[in-house]
């Protein structure tokens, strides 16, 4: 029961903060300098005026403020500026599963090897194995995927000749294998090491030498005692890296050339589209604010302490 | 059996002993902590190269200009694209510029944006959070939640948003931008430091010799944080440069002057990776060059941030 009433108010928590980050984006977009029907000045200004109707831009701001809310709760955005004919839920259904499946993979590979180091680390503390996983950690943190898909493109497609330059093909694996692994390699170091650190928290705990004392086994010790519990701040971190990493594939998709939500992202932004960029606005921050909650559900699920602070 | 009895009594032992904390009040002891830190750091090989690559790397890089016959901008139309050479060690680009001198040009610019963006984050987190650690209550839940609200925006996007809808010219709006979304953490770090240290005994003191608040804040609590701070901010550096890189790779163009008074789109670190990640075919070194320097230059503050955590934080080593 308690459960549910922590899980009631973050929900109602959640739901304003969204319109709040709709709210400042939409103003943000139109504060700026310059419309969407500047880059044809080609056009008559007879055909701009109609075309200007068309997408409500001669209505008053806060009108079309109030109408841009109501049509945004239930999915619609309008017509993008540069693509003409297309609708923006159009263009997002058909380019957010594709960056959705980057991030997703990416992020699959980076906990399976990330938990893997981390944990071995941990387990294995200041001995020559822990100190070669901790440095090459650091070496994947440094290095940006911005570097290494250029790099990986060197090497794999142009010198070896191993993989396709670029391109999506419905997403198979060829294609898939480069954009997530320059994607994942910098989450690997950081779960890596936030695992590492958590598990050696949790072994100093005193019910960990109370399972010893009691003569339980060592893998017991280890999935059962420690595991459990060292995978609580993976929870937080994983909520905010998951729809960051969506971002970060705006790099991969560029050198990729992968037709992604990044990429439509970037050039409505530089074409001042208003819809397609608050379209994929919206989205970008009901993911964000969607998965916080999650990790607090999950957080409050696993913890009782947590959701009675609340 | 007997072993792990053993190793359970030793840790028992461990917790049960007085353990020895320094007291944050007394100026020499933590003077004396700060010493010892050092001493820590110093013994710390790959921290001592860091520390050193970075002092030559930053040397080189704010007075290599004056060194180089080539200004980073200066286009010449007769060159075109070649492979290093005597003369000119890291080639040149597809315009005639000299390569090195744009690396070592894209250098300054990245590391003033790491720089300036992190200490301004720096002053607004450390204040903020050390106001409403402080005073505690409601001021702490409302500025807490405010953070809380940040945090949750999607922040690479607004940072596009505004970069690219208020076509920001210029290049030191950039550092304040960027440090405007990176000080959330920092003030909850200090926040969370404050929150415990206030409850000290040497706060009580201060208080009944009538210190003010802003005093028993800025002097006595503060110092007593920068440890950690410190550890923050190194580690901070290197996400804002690349946060930097991000923004030049996808594009988005910052002006500065140029060496011949005219404005033109920067040369950072970033700026170079994308440039060469375009020709990397036909001039791999326009690539490996700035991907080096940028690499290893995040690699070292890395290094660096992590050898003054554990030299700071001895407790994390166990």
């Amino acid at each position: 029961m308690t459960f549910l009433v922590y899980a009631f108010k973050r929900l109602l928590l959640a739901l304003p903060m969204l319109w709040l980050v709709l709210t400042v984006s939409f103003f943000l977009v139109r504060a700026a300098p310059g419309s969407p029907l500047d880059r044809d000045s080609e056009l008559p200004a007879a055909l701009k005026k109609s075309l200007a109707q068309q997408y409500g831009l001669d209505r008053p701001l806060l009108e079309q403020y109030v109408s841009f809310v109501k049509h945004a709760a239930v999915g619609d955005f309008g017509n993008s500026y540069i693509y003409r004919n297309r609708s923006v839920s159009a263009i997002i259904q058909e380019a957010f599963p594709i960056s959705a499946r980057l991030g997703i993979l990416a992020m699959l590979f980076a906990l399976s090897v990330g938990l893997t180091l981390g944990v071995i680390s941990a387990f294995r503390q200041n001995t020559w194995i822990d100190h070669f996983i901790m440095a090459s950690v650091v070496l994947g943190k440094s290095v940006p995927p911005m570097v290494l898909a250029p790099l990986f493109v060197a090497v794999f497609s142009v010198s070896l000749g191993l993989l396709p330059v670029a391109g999506w093909e419905s997403g198979t694996w060829q294609y898939v294998i480069g954009p997530v692994l320059c994607l994942g390699l910098y989450d690997i170091a950081a779960i890596a090491r936030l695992l590492r650190g958590s598990v050696l928290d949790v072994m100093r705990q005193k019910y960990i030498v109370t399972a010893r004392a009691k003569g339980l086994g060592e893998f017991r010790i280890i999935v059962i005692h420690i595991l459990r519990e060292a995978l609580m701040p993976l929870v937080t971190y994983l909520a905010p890296a998951l729809s960051s990493i969506l971002v970060g594939t705006v790099i991969v998709e560029q050198v990729f050339n992968i037709p992604g939500l990044g990429r439509y992202l970037i050039s409505g932004a530089i074409n001042r589209d208003y819809t397609l960029v608050l379209g994929i606005a919206t989205l970008a921050s009901a993911l964000v604010i969607g998965m916080n909650l999650l990790a607090d559900m999950i957080l409050g699920l696993l913890d009782p302490r947590i959701r009675l602070q609340a | 059996m007997l072993k792990q009895f053993n190793e359970a009594r030793a840790f028992l032992a461990a917790f049960a002993a007085p353990r020895r904390l320094p007291e944050p009040g007394a100026l020499e002891l933590s003077a004396s902590l700060y010493v010892e830190a050092w001493r820590r750091l110093k013994q710390n090989r790959i921290a001592c190269v860091s520390l050193i690559f970075l002092v030559l790397m930053a040397l080189a890089c704010f007075t290599g200009e004056y060194f180089l016959q080539s200004k980073w901008d200066e286009i010449n139309f007769v060159l075109e694209a070649t492979p290093p050479s005597f003369e000119h060690w890291f080639g040149i680009d597809d315009l005639g510029r000299d390569l090195l001198a744009r690396v070592l040009y894209g250098g300054k610019i990245s590391l003033s944006v790491g720089l300036i963006s992190t200490t301004v984050s720096m002053l607004i987190g450390i204040s903020y959070g050390a106001i409403a650690g402080y005073f505690g209550g409601w001021t702490d839940r409302l500025m807490m939640r405010f953070v809380d609200f940040l945090y949750s925006l999607p922040y690479y996007f607004i940072i596009v948003l505004i970069m690219v809808f208020f076509s920001v010219s210029s290049i030191y709006l950039l550092f304040i931008i960027l440090a405007l979304f990176q000080w959330l953490g920092m003030a909850r770090l200090v926040r969370g430091q404050i929150l415990s240290l206030k409850e000290r005994d040497f706060v009580l003191a201060l208080r009944s010799c009538g210190a003010s608040h802003t005093r028993i804040i800025f002097q006595h609590l503060i110092p007593n944080t920068l440890g950690l701070v410190a550890v923050y901010a190194t580690l901070t550096v290197p996400s804002v440069m690349m946060q930097e890189a991000f923004l030049s790779f996808i594009g988005i163009p910052f002006q500065v002057i140029g060496s011949d008074g005219i404005q033109k789109p920067v040369a950072s670190w970033g700026t170079l990776i994308s440039e060469g990640s375009r020709v990397f075919e036909t001039g791999p070194w326009l690539l490996a060059f700035p991907s080096l320097f940028f690499c290893l230059t995040l690699l070292a503050i890395n290094f660096l941030g992590d050898g003054l955590r554990d030299a700071l934080d001895p407790n994390m080593k166990v």
